[in-house]
C-alpha cells in the first residue's frame, strides 16, 4: 500500500508533525507540549483529533501525562521520536522511489537522484543548525 | 423586550417619517415661496390664513397616504434586508414580532391626522383672534366630523393594501405604490359609480349622491380584508 | 422519531424534504441527517445542493414541504421559542440591522435572549477587537463574521449551527474565526454543524461528515471511518481489450471507476481487499491502492452519483456509524 503524507488521517499528521518536532529537539525531555485547545485553535483542527494524536504518542511512550499540569515529552521520548521519524523518511523516500520505478528510472539514476537532493540541501546554511540540534 | 421591538419599528420607520414630514409641509412652503416671490399686496391676513389652512390639508393628504403605505411595507422591507432572518432565528414569537409592527405602523399612520388636526386648531385660534366678533368656523367645514371618518377609513385602505401586498411580495416599492395607488382608485371609482347609479339605486342603498359615507365604506371594504389577510400571513409565513 | 435517538443525536431530521414550487423539484430530497451530540458535524456539498436550505429549515425559517427535524429533541416548527432558545446560528454573512451600532445590536440580542451572558459577550468582543461604537453596516466582512459567531454565541447555546461562515473571508479573518470558533467547542462541547464548500477545514474540524448532492444525502460518516475505509485503486490493463469488461465490472463496494487509455481508476468504500482480488481477477496489473483526501472523496462520490456508480450502494452508505 503506496501513501501520499498528504493524505494520512489529520491525527497521524498531528502525531508526525510532533514527533519530528521531538526529534529535532524543538520540545525535549521533560518539556510539556501545548496543550490540546492550544493545539486545536492553532491548527483548526477538531480538539478529538489533537486528543488521539497525544493518546497515541503516550501509548508509544513519547509523551507523558502529569495530572493538573499536561502532557510532558518521555525521558526517551526523543530516542523514540527518532526511530519513529526514520519510518517517516522510509515511507517518503518510498514513495520517490516508487515514481523512480514507475518511470522506469534505474536504481543508479534513482540513487544519484537522491544524492543530488541531499547535496542541494547540504549546501544551504540550513546545515549547520541541523548538526546543532541533533546530537 | 417588546419595548426593543417597538423602538427597532420605530427607528425603521424613521427615514418615512422624515419624507413625510417633508412632504406635509411642503404645500404650505411652496404656498409662502411664491406668495413672497409674487407679492401681491394682501390687503388683509385673513386670505393668508385661509391659504395655509388649505395647504395644510393639502399635506395631510399626501402625508395620509404615503404613511401608511410606506409603513405598511415594514415586513417586506425586512425581508428584502434579510434582517427579517436574523429577527426570526431570535427565540421571539411570531405574534410579537408582527404585534409591534402593526403597532407602530398603526402609531405612524395617524400621525398626519394627528398633526394636521392640531396645526388647524393653531390656524383656527389664530384666526379667532384676528377676526374677533366675525363669523367663526370658516377653516372648518361643518361635516368635518365625516370627512375624518373618510380620512380614517383612507388611511386604513392604504396602510392595509401595504400591509397585504407587503407580506406576500419581496419588493416593497410595488407594494407602497400599490398601497397609494389603490385608495385613490376606489375613490375615483366610488366616486363615478355614484354619478352614473340612478336615484332610486342611491336612495336604496341608503347613502347621499354627495355625502362621504360611499367613499367611507368603500375604503373599508377594501381595507379590513387587506388588514386580515395580510396578518394572517405574516403570522403563518416563513421568510424565503 | 424514536424517543431513544433524543439523547444521542443533538439534530436529527427524518425524510426532511422541501419543494418551491408545488409539483417542482424537491431542493432537499427525504434527508435523513444525524448529528452526534457534542460532535462538529461537517455539512458538505457544491454551490445549490440543498445545504442552506436544510439549515433554514433546522432553523424554523423555512417550512418543510414534508418531513421533520428535531433540534435538541424540540421539533423548530412547533416549539419555535424553545428551539431557538437552544441554538446559536451563524448565516453566511451579517443579517443584523446594519444601522445599529455594535452596542446597541448587543442589547438587542441580550433582550431576545432570556439567557444572555454580558459578561461573556463583552470579553468576545474585546478579544476579537470589535468597537462597540461601530456601526454593524460599517464592519469588515471578516469582523461582521466574527461578530455573528459572538451575538450567536451570547445564550450560551447547546448547539450552534453555521451556514457557510468563512465564504468570502480573507485568509487571517478566517484563520482568526476558526479559532473562535475550534475554541468554542473546546470550553464548552458544543455540538456543531457547520455547512462549507472549504473540504480542507472540513477535513481538519469534522468527527461527522454529511454529503449532500441535488437535496440527497449521499453520504454520513464518521471523518476517521471515511477516510481509512475509502481507497483509490490503479491498476494497469497491459491488454486494453480488458477495458469493456473492466468499465462493467461493478466491485463490491465501488464510489466511482474510470479508465483512461490503459490506466483504470477506482474507488471504493469499504472492504478494499476484496475489490483489489476482483480488479485482479479481470487481469489488471501493477495494482496500488492510495489514501484519499476528503476532496478527493468528495469528487469521486459526486462523479459516481452522476454516473450511477453509486447508486446500489446508497443505503449502505447512508448507515452512519
Amino acid at each position: 500500500m503506496t501513501t501520499n503524507p498528504s493524505n494520512l488521517p489529520v491525527f497521524q499528521q498531528v502525531a508526525d508533525q510532533l514527533r519530528q518536532k521531538i526529534a529535532a529537539g524543538i520540545f525535549r525531555p521533560g518539556e510539556a507540549v501545548p496543550s490540546i485547545r492550544t493545539q486545536a485553535t492553532a491548527l483548526h483542527i477538531n480538539p478529538n483529533t489533537i486528543k488521539r494524536a497525544y493518546d497515541e504518542l503516550q501509548m508509544e511512550g513519547i509523551l507523558e501525562h502529569r495530572p493538573g499540569l499536561g502532557l510532558f515529552v518521555t525521558a526517551a521520548g526523543a530516542v523514540k521520536a527518532n526511530t519513529q521519524t526514520a519510518q517517516v523518511l522510509l515511507a517518503t523516500f518510498a514513495n520517490g522511489v516508487r515514481i523512480g520505478i514507475a518511470a522506469r528510472l534505474s536504481k543508479a539514476e534513482i540513487d544519484s537522484a537522491y544524492a543530488k537532493a541531499w547535496e542541494s540541501l547540504t549546501d544551504t546554511p540550513g546545515r549547520a543548525i541541523h548538526q546543532e540540534i541533533t546530537p | 423586550m417588546f419595548m426593543m421591538l417597538i423602538r427597532k419599528d420605530f427607528h425603521l420607520q424613521l427615514p418615512v417619517l422624515i419624507a413625510s414630514g417633508l412632504l406635509f409641509i411642503a404645500p404650505t412652503i411652496i404656498y409662502l415661496i411664491i406668495d413672497a416671490a409674487i407679492s401681491t399686496p394682501t390687503t388683509e391676513q385673513e386670505p393668508l390664513i385661509l391659504a395655509l389652512s388649505a395647504m395644510t390639508m393639502i399635506g395631510v393628504l399626501i402625508a395620509s397616504l404615503t404613511i401608511p403605505a410606506f409603513v405598511g411595507v415594514a415586513a417586506a422591507r425586512e425581508r428584502r434586508e434579510r434582517s427579517a432572518e436574523f429577527l426570526e432565528a431570535m427565540p421571539v414569537r411570531r405574534l410579537t414580532i408582527v404585534t409591534s409592527r402593526a403597532v407602530v405602523a398603526l402609531v405612524c399612520s395617524l400621525m398626519p391626522a394627528i398633526v394636521g388636526t392640531f396645526a388647524m386648531a393653531t390656524l383656527m385660534w389664530v384666526e379667532s383672534g384676528i377676526s374677533k366678533g366675525s363669523e367663526s368656523g370658516t377653516l372648518f367645514p361643518n361635516d368635518a366630523g365625516q370627512l375624518f371618518l373618510v380620512g380614517f377609513a383612507t388611511v386604513l385602505a392604504a396602510a392595509g393594501v401595504a400591509w397585504f401586498v407587503g407580506s406576500l411580495i419581496r419588493s416593497e416599492a410595488l407594494a407602497a405604490a400599490l398601497g397609494i395607488g389603490v385608495p385613490i382608485a376606489v375613490a375615483m371609482a366610488t366616486s363615478i359609480a355614484m354619478s352614473r347609479m340612478s336615484d332610486e339605486v342611491i336612495y336604496r342603498l341608503g347613502i347621499y349622491r354627495d355625502g362621504p359615507e360611499a367613499y367611507a365604506l368603500a375604503q373599508l371594504a377594501i381595507a379590513i380584508p387587506c388588514l386580515i389577510a395580510g396578518t394572517i400571513i405574516a403570522l403563518r409565513r416563513t421568510s424565503p | 422519531m424514536s424517543s431513544d435517538s433524543a439523547g444521542e443525536f443533538a439534530i436529527e431530521t427524518l425524510g426532511l424534504t422541501k419543494r418551491f414550487k408545488r409539483h417542482g423539484a424537491a431542493v432537499v430530497d427525504g434527508l435523513d441527517l444525524r448529528v452526534p451530540r457534542g460532535s462538529v458535524y461537517g455539512f458538505i456539498g457544491l454551490n445549490g445542493a440543498g445545504k442552506s436550505t436544510t439549515i433554514r429549515m433546522l432553523m424554523g425559517l423555512l417550512r418543510p414541504t414534508s418531513g421533520g427535524c428535531q433540534l435538541g429533541s424540540v421539533d423548530p416548527h412547533r416549539e419555535p421559542v424553545l428551539a431557538r432558545r437552544g441554538v446559536g446560528y451563524v448565516p453566511d454573512r451579517i443579517t443584523a440591522y446594519a444601522w445599529m451600532r455594535v452596542s446597541k445590536l448587543v442589547g438587542f440580542c441580550a433582550a431576545m435572549q432570556p439567557r444572555w451572558d454580558s459578561a461573556a459577550v463583552g470579553q468576545m468582543l474585546q478579544r476579537a477587537r470589535i468597537d462597540p461604537a461601530q456601526r454593524v453596516g460599517k464592519l469588515s466582512k471578516g469582523t461582521a463574521a466574527k461578530l455573528s459567531l459572538i451575538l450567536a454565541l451570547g445564550h450560551d447555546p447547546e448547539i450552534l449551527i453555521l451556514d457557510e461562515p468563512t465564504d468570502g473571508l480573507d485568509p487571517i479573518a478566517r484563520d482568526e474565526f476558526l479559532e473562535h470558533v475550534i475554541g468554542s467547542v473546546c470550553d464548552r462541547g458544543r455540538t456543531v454543524m457547520m455547512s462549507s464548500h472549504s473540504l480542507a477545514d472540513v477535513q481538519k474540524m469534522a468527527d461527522v461528515i454529511g454529503l449532500i448532492h441535488e437535496g440527497k444525502m449521499l453520504l454520513q460518516a464518521r471523518t476517521e471511518e471515511l477516510l481509512a475505509g475509502t481507497k483509490r485503486i490503479r491498476a494497469v490493463l497491459d491488454d486494453v481489450s480488458l477495458s469493456a469488461a473492466a468499465s462493467a465490472a461493478r466491485p463490491s463496494a465501488l464510489v466511482w471507476s474510470r479508465i483512461e487509455g490503459r490506466q483504470w481508476t477506482l474507488t471504493v468504500r469499504g472492504s478494499t481487499g476484496e475489490s483489489v482480488e476482483q480488479v485482479r481477477a479481470l487481469g489488471a496489473k501493477s495494482i496500488e491502492v492510495q489514501d484519499m483526501t476528503l476532496d478527493d472523496i468528495f469528487r469521486d462520490v459526486v462523479r459516481g452519483h452522476a454516473a450511477g456508480h453509486l447508486e446500489t450502494h446508497r443505503r449502505e452508505a447512508i448507515a452512519c456509524s
